[in-house]
């Protein structure tokens, strides 16, 4: 049964958002001459800063479908035109329903269009949300570093700086140490049992997200992503702050940037009316701008925010011929898996689904290179396939290492690839096959100790595999003397 | 049963103590939720390759060493029916002495010999445990032939494989379904008497309330490979995860109270010899006598052989041993357990996502018994008529002659010389009453804990000497029955 529209905390969202508007509204027009607000608005020039600004804004939503994308995976079928008209259909979402309501269509659609778990959707949301809160941050400091601050804007970067380390601490805890970031929850919760379930389901939404960030190459260029978002939004405000002949610096705006969306956390209307203006508003006076021309820029940089989106959204709506009500329904219903489920019998309840592994990555040559250095130091042919069977169990093997071991051996790698190719001024897996097996047998047999220590698993792993090859055993042994 | 949201209890693992506890008290009409981080692997896929086999049924892949300063390689099954179904099945009841020795150290109550018996009695009608049915191979044959020269007390270890068709495929499980490995033997009578048996869940934390856990958070693997955080709540909660991954589910959780402060394992050295006649041991089981000459604290056996594994052996000096390769068929091998009283830990590791950091450092009462061993094997293979030994040492790649063996009678071995091995590790969350020493009470309840028990390797307060999985299911069996009977 899907739960009832209107429950007391959603009349109290509603009601708390309204009165938010109102009072930030008031806040944001309590001390500037409209009549100068509404001279300043005729002024400004709309071409060509007002379609450059939204081509801006509208290339940043682009980039986030690719975000998106990459977040899904690169085998799910999703196109980054798809993605980034879901991710537009969310935020047209929040500009016309409450409590940003607008990340649930749009993680109800992303599971719809995927058939991955809605779960799973949510997550992927989550962690989008939460680099854009990381890359607002990173760039609201740095433009805070250029331009210098004044007044509550200092107070709220220092507030920023604070937070910022704490989620980045948090996250690269998630990412590199999950399970030490649920054992501080559980015991959190053994002693607060009121926080216990929730504080559990938040730190495991956590770690999920987290997980999607696990491999370094993915992580830099999602991290990547997420500061071209941010800027091409700050593109946004500068185009039209040039509208208004104001000469200021694209620090400027990101800074203005910044403070806008952090300031529109705070509860208001759908669309962020009144917390939009005065945060936005409020950064460009601390800069030295006139107040009526800032509240003009917020105006303006509002409607650039607000129209295009909310109308690509609808569009994208009715193309994909969306029902609303539904997708909202089953993206909620996911949000709160308290619901009590069998499997095998057993009853649990579902805190989230992670995203599937990603495909194995093509073999690094130098274990191919190591097995048939290995094996070159025994006298006689080689059996291929055997030696193949080896090299991929040797691969696989290594990966199986706990994180520390692998960490080490990674390193001990490393420092042998380079005093190799050092000594012969070539890559280790482009030497000649002798060469190879003089070099391991130096590293693995030779005086140097640590050589030793790093090559013992390797050549216990190619020996053991290669003479237990499936067909080795045929082909290579058993030929002794009976 | 409490009511359908929760389960009577949890059992995680499916091993030699979690299979026991599971039948014990699913027997006893409770509701039993046994949860397995390892697959179900379908007996058709058992008795591949032994490379094969580590990737399918063992934890990561059989790539858990524990550090220290002379390093040991590690294994442990990860699978329904935990290291039971990678084991050799040899079946030991605890020595007399031994028990003796955990009630005066560590007070623990309720486990004498003769209390002991009718659990050790039930575990072996259940699995079967019995001498091999045929003839011996020849591997164990020339082992009796070295043990009678040297007129030493030995002894054919019984195993939990009635009917055994001599295949060696024991480490990568039992294809003939011969070996009664718990997912052969107890997990589907605990499943007839009710318990729901779940594969692919590992638990990562215990949730707490104050004194009691509440129940678990468990990672599920999907088909696809995404995985799944899900909570069961429970009234109790037996963990059997084994001797590593007990202590770290417990720490993890909060729980570390003189938990993973004492890893106890049987070290363990092996020794290929090669004699003058074929010997074949790549086609059939394990030697199947023990040297109790010299117990508890240095025992001596077969060990298990393949091309792979004589090679993983003489890899230590490879470049002088390899041609040794080409009598492969010669070869068979040995091993020297000793009883082990270093200095062991088990802690969850910081980095990524649940691992565990293992340490054990060898101690010089382990090393003297080590060198002693090895000069005793050496020499009664050579007795048997090897015309050469090869021990996984580093800097002793050949002894030839008894008198060159002799020598480690007297001399200690280069200890960081040493390949070692274990697949014998224990006391990892000791129990007994001298709460100083212990984690956990007599019967394995967790101290400081009213509803969590440990009920697997760990438990053993110390060392056996012997092969374990006998006395983890004796014990076992009597917790469980223990925890029945006092609800
Ligand atoms: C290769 C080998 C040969 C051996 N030979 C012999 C022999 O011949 N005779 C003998 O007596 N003993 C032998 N042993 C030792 C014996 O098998 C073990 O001592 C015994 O099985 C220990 O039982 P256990 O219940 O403590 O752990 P296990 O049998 O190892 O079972 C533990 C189970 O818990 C699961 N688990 C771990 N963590 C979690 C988690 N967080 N969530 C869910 N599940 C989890 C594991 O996957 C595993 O299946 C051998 C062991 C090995 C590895």
């Amino acid at each position: 049964m899907s739960p009832p529209l209107w429950t007391w905390s959603r009349v109290a969202v509603l009601v708390s958002g309204v009165a938010g508007s109102g009072l930030f509204l008031t806040l944001a027009f309590r001390s500037v001459d409209l009549a100068g607000v509404k001279d300043a608005l005729t002024a400004a020039q709309l071409w060509p800063w007002l379609p450059l600004g939204v081509l801006s804004y509208l290339i940043g939503h682009g980039v986030r479908g690719l975000r998106c994308r990459l977040l899904f995976g690169r085998d799910t079928p999703l196109s980054t035109a798809t993605a980034s008209n879901i991710v537009v259909v969310g935020y047209a979402c929040n500009n016309i329903l409450p409590a940003r309501l607008g990340e649930f269509v749009r993680a109800g659609m992303l599971a719809e269009r995927t058939g991955l778990p809605y779960a799973h959707a949510l997550t992927v949301t989550f962690v989008e949300r939460l680099l854009d809160g990381i890359a607002i941050l990173v760039l609201l400091l740095g433009g805070a570093w250029v331009v210098g601050l004044a007044g509550w804007i200092q107070d709220l970067v220092n507030v920023c700086v604070i937070v910022f380390a704490v989620a980045t601490a948090g996250l690269l805890l998630a990412i590199f140490a999950s399970n030490s970031l649920l054992a501080l929850a559980g015991a959190i919760g053994a002693r607060i049992p009121a926080v216990s379930a929730p504080l559990i389901g938040l730190v495991a939404k956590v770690t999920q997200a987290a997980s999607l960030l696990a491999d370094p190459r993915r992580a830099v260029q999602i991290g990547a992503l997420s500061l071209l978002v941010w800027l091409f939004e700050a593109g946004l405000f500068s185009s039209l702050l040039n509208a208004f002949g104001v000469d200021a610096r694209f620090a400027t705006s990101l800074l203005t940037m910044g403070v806008t969306n952090l300031g529109i956390l705070a509860p208001s209307t759908p669309g962020f009316i009144g917390t939009f203006h005065l945060f936005c508003s409020e950064a460009l006076q601390s800069q030295g701008i006139a107040a009526e021309t800032s509240v003009a820029a917020a105006v303006l940089i509002h409607i650039g925010f607000y129209v295009p989106v909310t109308v690509w959204g609808a569009g994208s709506l009715i193309w994909y011929g969306t029902q609303l009500g539904n997708t909202l329904a089953a993206a909620r219903r996911a949000r709160h898996p308290q619901s009590l489920e069998f499997r095998e019998g057993i009853p649990m309840h579902s805190l989230g689904v992670g995203e599937p592994p990603a495909p194995p990555r093509p073999a690094d040559p130098i274990y191919e290179a190591l097995t048939r250095g290995l094996l070159g130091i025994r006298p006689g042919p080689v059996d291929e396939d055997a030696r193949a069977y080896a090299t991929n169990f040797l691969e696989h093997q290594l990966a199986s290492l706990s994180s520390y071991l692998r960490l080490q051996l990674r390193l001990g790698l490393l420092s042998f690839r380079v005093c190799v190719a050092l000594r012969y001024w070539r890559p280790f897996s482009r030497l000649p096959v002798e060469t190879q097996s003089t070099v391991v047998q130096w590293w693995a047999y030779g005086p140097f100790p640590l050589g030793r220590q790093l090559f013992r698993p390797i050549r216990s792993l190619v020996l053991l595999a290669y003479f237990d090859a499936p067909r080795a055993a045929s082909v290579q042994l058993g030929t002794g003397p009976s | 049963m409490t009511d359908s949201k929760r389960v009577d209890a949890i059992v995680i693992g499916s091993g030699a103590g979690g299979a026991v506890t599971a039948m014990t008290l699913a027997g006893a009409g409770m509701s039993v939720a046994v949860l397995e981080e390892g697959a179900n692997v379908p007996r058709r896929e058992y008795g591949k390759s032994s490379p094969e086999g580590m990737a399918q049924l063992f934890r990561r892949s059989g790539m858990t060493p524990i550090l220290g300063r002379v390093p040991i390689g590690f294994v442990e099954g990860r699978c329904v029916g935990g290291s039971t179904e990678v084991n050799s099945g040899f079946w030991h009841r605890a020595p007399r002495e031994v028990l003796l020795s955990w009630q005066s150290r560590f007070d623990l109550q309720g486990a004498t010999e003769s209390e002991l018996v009718p659990h050790y009695e039930w575990a072996e009608q259940r699995l079967s445990v019995s001498p091999y049915p045929g003839e011996w191979p020849k591997s164990t044959k020339l082992f009796q032939r070295g043990i009678d020269a040297m007129g030493w007390a030995v002894r054919e270890i019984p195993r939990t494989a009635p009917g055994c068709q001599s295949a060696n495929t024991c480490a990568s499980g039992c294809a003939s379904g011969k070996k009664q490995g718990m997912s052969q033997g107890l997990l589907p009578e605990a499943k007839a008497a009710g318990a729901n048996i779940l594969s692919h869940c590992r638990v990562k934390l215990l949730l707490r309330q104050g004194r009691r856990v509440t129940g678990v958070l468990a990672e599920i693997t999907r088909d696809n490979g995404s995985v799944e955080l899900v909570r069961i709540d429970a009234d109790h909660v037996f963990v059997c995860a084994g001797a590593s991954q007990t202590p770290t589910l417990l720490r993890q959780s909060g729980l570390r109270y003189k938990v993973g402060d004492q890893l106890r394992l049987h070290p363990m050295l092996k020794l290929t010899a090669r004699f003058p006649q074929p010997v074949n041991a790549q086609n059939s089981v394990l030697p199947l006598l023990q040297v109790n000459e010299f117990w508890p604290e240095i025992s001596l056996g077969g060990a298990y052989f393949s091309s792979g594994h004589l090679a993983f052996l003489l890899g230590d000096n490879w470049p002088q041993l390899s041609m040794e390769m080409e009598h492969q068929n010669h070869f068979a091998s040995y091993y020297v357990a000793v009883r082990g009283n270093g200095r062991g830990s088990v802690r969850p590791s910081a980095l990524g996502n649940g691992d565990t950091a293992l340490r054990y450092d060898l101690s010089v009462d382990d090393l003297r018994s080590m060198s002693r061993g090895v000069a005793r094997l050496a020499t009664l293979l050579l007795a048997a008529g090897a015309e050469a030994v090869y021990p996984a040492i580093r800097s002793i790649p050949v002894i030839r002659t008894e008198l060159d063996a002799v020598r480690w009678l007297t001399e200690l071995l280069p200890a960081k010389d040493l390949s070692l091995t274990t697949v014998h590790a224990f006391s990892s969350c000791p129990m007994g009453e001298q709460a100083g020493l212990t984690a956990a009470n007599s019967y394995g309840r967790v101290h400081h804990v009213d509803n969590l028990y440990v009920n697997d390797a760990s438990m053993l307060p110390d060392s056996p000497g012997v092969n374990p999985q006998g006395t983890v299911m004796a014990l076992a069996r009597r917790n469980a029955l223990h925890f029945v009977d006092s609800l």
